[in-house]
């Protein structure tokens, strides 16, 4: 673990399951995860549509409307619980202050009838009860903190005004108006261009090594994660596979999925003959199956996967959720998963 | 042969056609649960079933001929005897059957009108949607303008020269009604036009009209079908208004604007010529706008799974502390 | 009952090596922006793409790479003829179909198709998937009813790895893989001999790009398929093309083999957009230099002068403010616009 991880964490989820009922039948978007972020780390959450991170994220946001809602577990913000009708309301307190969050879509995350500037400002003095003179000057060192040009005369332009990777810095800006202690990261570059997105990304690890800061990075991009975050955690059917240091689980991955999101993901450095992929699909979380969620796609699925396995640990950093954990380098399946050095 | 033989086997020449009938059954039966569970709704649907049925059979149920005077009995009170069970008017009809009556004018006028200005108004704006461009402009244009133009002087006008009767309060109240469905129209369309399936039909060879009707207006039946229930409110609103002012159904027939006119000098004296149309008017026009929420929600997949879940709470607040 | 159409899986003959299937030369498309006045008359024109030239043989695959306002997309659209030109022209199978119209226009639509980045909105929600695949046959009169279409189309979905009785369910019922490879099969159902294929990965979650990547090549290979492969993601575009083109801001920067490309890209922008993919390896993306661009691609209402992509080239001289490069032979077939370089 990283810096500043003796005392206890900032955030803890303990067994979370969320559920929705809709008319088709109850999704069990989150069967059972739990895991914590302490100060100054840095966390990725890498899962593809429908694992359930994304929703993993607006619970402990507390931002999760019907038909979807926590039907177990607890979230606690240092200690406190953010569940329940008195959770609610500490969310609220800690939301947008303590605990701040920067979502996908930067197109639409901004209102187009604010200035920048006036957006910004809103939060400085909700939270923090500045002045408007105050949080002007304020929300003038935030835009250069964030790396927009000229931060004294953009802060009057309107969100329309600024491109995709412009906007995604004015609401990374909003994020840090108060000095949050963690930032929840949901997909922050998916909309943006490749070159967009090194820049973002690098803005974000500055970010954090500067105000030591401790993020959530939840995305489907095993890469992203790559160059943020120092551990990582792969969800799937709405649980965890895998929870590890970033450095070992891409060199040697313990869970088969992991393996084969690895493999999945192409590298400009590296040429295939045919591109490597997962047969099969994710499953579906209405009346998911008893046993382990990948199951169906996994070529070392045996008899015994029909019972979960539990996260267990390999080793002192790693946590697998897997009865053939390691298995696939034994077997050597396939192309070479991971670096393997 | 043999490999033909075996696709049809997998996909039965029956298989298509019994498919889409299980499909609309078994989505009308889901809205119907759904709908039994909705008072609100349940409440308007019999409201409406209640109107048509005692509009189309008016001449069985009412007791008298509507406007048989009897000069007699004018401003019999309500609930005294069994012979004018609502009482009557101050000419002495009967005012349970003028209600009865009434609703037949209230009934086609809505019909009519929705007919008219619904069908005219949804395939201007589906022009105006789908071609953009100059189509566009001008039907917005003139839409812009006629809403802009006041309703009631243009029904004086009308009026003025062709006469008050039920056909012109339906000429008046189409013209003044297409509007809003070709702005509805108008709107789904344009927004559906970028859609990426609509763009794969044209690229695929439909010409224009196909694409309208097939792929296009299946998917404004739920917006404008909502649109037509609330305007029908609106119409029998509106025709209440029309006659009472004197520009719409003219005696010896019987509206319930009508009625309110009558009996606005008895006010005080007898309440009840003017409330019991009022109530009338009142009553049809909330069911209707109740069915018409209800037929929202269940258009809107959205709002339907919304609504399911917040009933399906049956667990109390959640956590652990 | 017999199928009115000939019998499937037949390749149609190769073009000769020697004349390209299409040829597209000096392509520009304009967008109208800005309305004014009570008939809304368009105020201003944005080049969309500007000057752009490329010629793909059959049986090839085109690789389009380039960002947003590249003007990757438009070009897509314009070779099909679904977007006006503002100058160019374009040749299919040695014929001009820069100016055909209407019924003509219609009629050639069946040797040229598309394959749509949105698998979630780009099958109607309210038809079943037989009607979807049908409906282009319907619509050629290429069956005289509707019913006697179900042979036809159990084939198609069988070429693209999907069971018979798919074609009874709605889109709604299948996954986002899924959904492309119906797509797929519509796209299949003229028998086309060009397919543009726009974005057909992106919105997919990883692991599946790859089962959807290779199952266009291997209808490639099968069916002589033509493509135009529009990516923004470098690294797919290697694995299925056979010369890769970049775009900049409208203009066509780079054109070469993938290897040119990747190996030895001469123009800054594409060194540049090499340099931003991430790697999904910690210990590469902690030491690695990257070049990060600065700012974001120009507004095309108002392009820079000279060379578009001067604004933020790392490599600027004065020159390349003043006029505009263009493409030069760096060696056969690896064709760059850069003053520089």
């Amino acid at each position: 673990m990283d810096a500043g991880s003796a005392d206890a964490p900032l955030l803890e989820v303990s067994d979370l399951q969320v559920q929705f009922f809709t008319r088709g039948g109850v999704v069990q978007a989150v069967r059972g995860v739990s895991f914590a972020v302490h100060r100054g780390e840095t966390l990725g959450l890498v899962g593809e549509s429908g694992s359930g991170k994304s929703v993993t994220s607006l619970a402990i946001l507390g931002l999760l409307h019907q038909p979807g809602r926590i039907t177990s577990g607890d979230i606690r913000w240092k200690g406190r619980s953010l569940v329940g009708r008195r959770g609610a309301k500490e969310a609220k307190r800690i939301r947008g202050r303590e605990l701040a969050v920067v979502f996908q879509d930067p197109m639409t995350s901004l209102n187009p009838l604010f200035t920048v500037r006036a957006q910004i400002a809103e939060v400085l003095r909700h939270h923090l009860g500045m002045s408007r003179h105050d949080a002007d000057e304020r929300v003038v060192e935030l835009l250069d903190l964030v790396g927009i040009p000229a931060p004294r005369q953009r802060a009057g332009a309107y969100p329309h005004e600024l491109s995709g990777g412009q906007r995604q810095r004015v609401l990374i800006a909003m994020a840090l108006a108060c000095e949050p202690e963690l930032l929840i990261a949901d997909e922050p570059t998916t909309a943006l261009d490749v070159t967009i997105q090194a820049q973002i990304l690098e803005l974000i690890a500055e970010i954090q090594q500067r105000l030591g800061l401790a993020v959530l990075l939840i995305t489907h991009d095993l890469a992203v994660v790559a160059g943020v975050c120092r551990r990582v955690a792969v969800m799937y059917g709405g649980k965890f596979m895998e929870v590890g240091a970033a450095e070992d689980v891409f060199e040697h991955p313990g869970h088969p999925y992991t393996a084969g999101l690895l493999r999945s993901t192409p590298r400009p450095d590296v040429v295939l003959r045919r591109l490597v992929g997962i047969d099969g699909m994710p499953p579906s979380l209405i009346d998911p199956p008893r046993g382990c969620p990948f199951g169906p796609r996994c070529q070392l699925a045996s008899a015994t996967c029909e019972e979960m396995p539990p996260l267990e640990r390999h080793g002192e950093r790693r946590e697998v959720a897997c009865w053939h954990a390691f298995g696939h380098e034994r077997v050597g399946a396939g192309a070479p998963a991971g670096l393997g050095r | 042969m043999a490999a033909r033989v075996e696709a049809s086997e997998v996909a039965p020449r029956g298989g298509l056609l019994r498919q889409r009938f299980a499909d609309a059954r078994a989505s009308l039966r889901s809205a119907g649960v759904e709908l039994l569970h909705d008072r609100a709704g349940l409440f308007g649907l019999v409201v409406i079933v209640l109107l048509v049925l005692v509009a189309v059979f008016a001449p069985l149920i009412a007791p008298h001929d509507p406007s048989a005077q009897s000069l007699f009995d004018r401003l019999t009170p309500p609930f005294q005897t069994w012979s004018y069970p609502l009482g009557t008017d101050a000419l002495g009809r009967d005012e349970l059957s003028r209600l009865i009556y009434g609703s037949r004018v209230s009934l086609e006028i809505g019909v009519l009108v929705v007919l008219i200005a619904g069908t005219s108004g949804t395939i201007l704006g589906l022009l105006a949607g789908y071609f953009g461009g100059k189509a566009d402009t001008l039907v917005m244009r003139i839409v812009d303008t006629q809403i802009a133009f006041p309703g009631l002087l243009l029904a004086l006008l009308i009026i003025a020269v062709i006469g008050p009767s039920l056909k012109a309060l339906v000429i008046v109240l189409s013209i003044d009604g297409w509007m809003v469905y070709a702005r509805v129209t108008r709107g789904v369309t344009a927004s559906l036009r970028k859609a990426p399936y609509i763009e794969a039909a044209e690229i695929v060879g439909c010409r224009s009209r196909r694409v309208i009707f097939r792929h296009v207006l299946p998917n404004l039946t739920s917006p404008i079908l909502t649109l037509c229930v609330l305007e029908f409110a609106r119409i029998i609103l509106a025709e209440a208004a029309l006659s009472f002012l004197g520009l719409g159904i003219q005696p010896p027939d019987v509206s319930w604007g009508l009625m309110l006119s009558d009996g606005a000098d008895y006010l005080f004296s007898a309440w009840w010529v003017v409330s019991l149309p009022g109530i009338a008017i009142a009553l049809v026009v909330l069911g209707i706008n109740l069915f018409a929420s209800w037929l929202r929600v269940v258009s809107d997949p959205h709002q339907r799974d919304k609504r399911f879940a917040g009933a399906a709470q049956v667990v109390g607040p959640t956590g652990v502390t | 009952m017999h199928s009115v159409m000939k019998e499937s899986e037949q390749a149609p003959p190769p073009a000769s090596a020697a004349e390209p299937l299409v040829a597209v030369e000096g392509l520009s498309v304009d967008y109208a922006i800005g309305h004014s006045g009570f008939w809304g008359r368009a105020q201003r024109t944005l080049r969309a793409v500007d000057d752009v030239s490329f010629a793909i043989r059959g049986g090839e695959t085109l690789g389009l790479v380039g960002e947003s306002g590249s003007g990757k997309t438009t070009t897509g659209r314009a070779v099909l003829r679904k977007v006006p030109l503002a100058a160019g022209r374009i040749t299919f199978g040695g014929e001009d179909i820069t100016h055909l119209r209407g019924e003509q226009l219609r009629r050639f639509r069946r040797r040229m198709q598309l394959v749509f980045q949105d698998p979630y909105a780009s099958l109607n929600p309210r038809m079943r998937v037989f009607d979807i695949i049908a409906e282009p046959l319907l619509v050629h009169g290429l069956v005289p009813r509707l019913r006697s279409a179900e042979d036809r189309v159990a084939e198609l979905l069988e070429l693209v790895g999907l069971p018979p009785d798919a074609m009874l369910r709605y889109p709604h019922a299948f996954s986002g893989g899924q959904r492309q490879r119906i797509g797929i099969a519509r796209a299949l159902s003229l028998h086309p001999e060009f397919i543009v294929a726009d974005e057909p990965v992106s919105a997919l979650d990883v692991s599946i790009r790859a089962q959807v990547v290779n199952l266009l090549q291997d209808l490639q290979e099968r069916l002589g398929l033509t493509y135009l492969f529009i990516a923004h993601d470098l690294s797919i575009v290697r694995h299925i093309s056979h010369r890769i083109a970049v775009m900049y801001a409208g203009k066509l920067v780079e054109v070469g083999t993938p290897d040119h490309i990747h190996e030895d890209p001469k123009h800054p922008y594409t060194q540049a957009l090499l340099s931003a993919v991430p790697v999904p390896d910690p210990r590469i993306e902690a030491t690695r230099q990257r070049i990060v661009l600065s700012g974001s691609v120009p507004n095309l209402a108002d392009p820079p002068s000279g060379c578009r992509f001067h604004t933020r080239c790392p490599l600027v001289v004065d020159r390349c403010r003043e006029e505009e490069p263009p493409l030069t032979e760096r060696s056969p077939g690896h064709r760059a616009a850069c003053w520089v370089t």
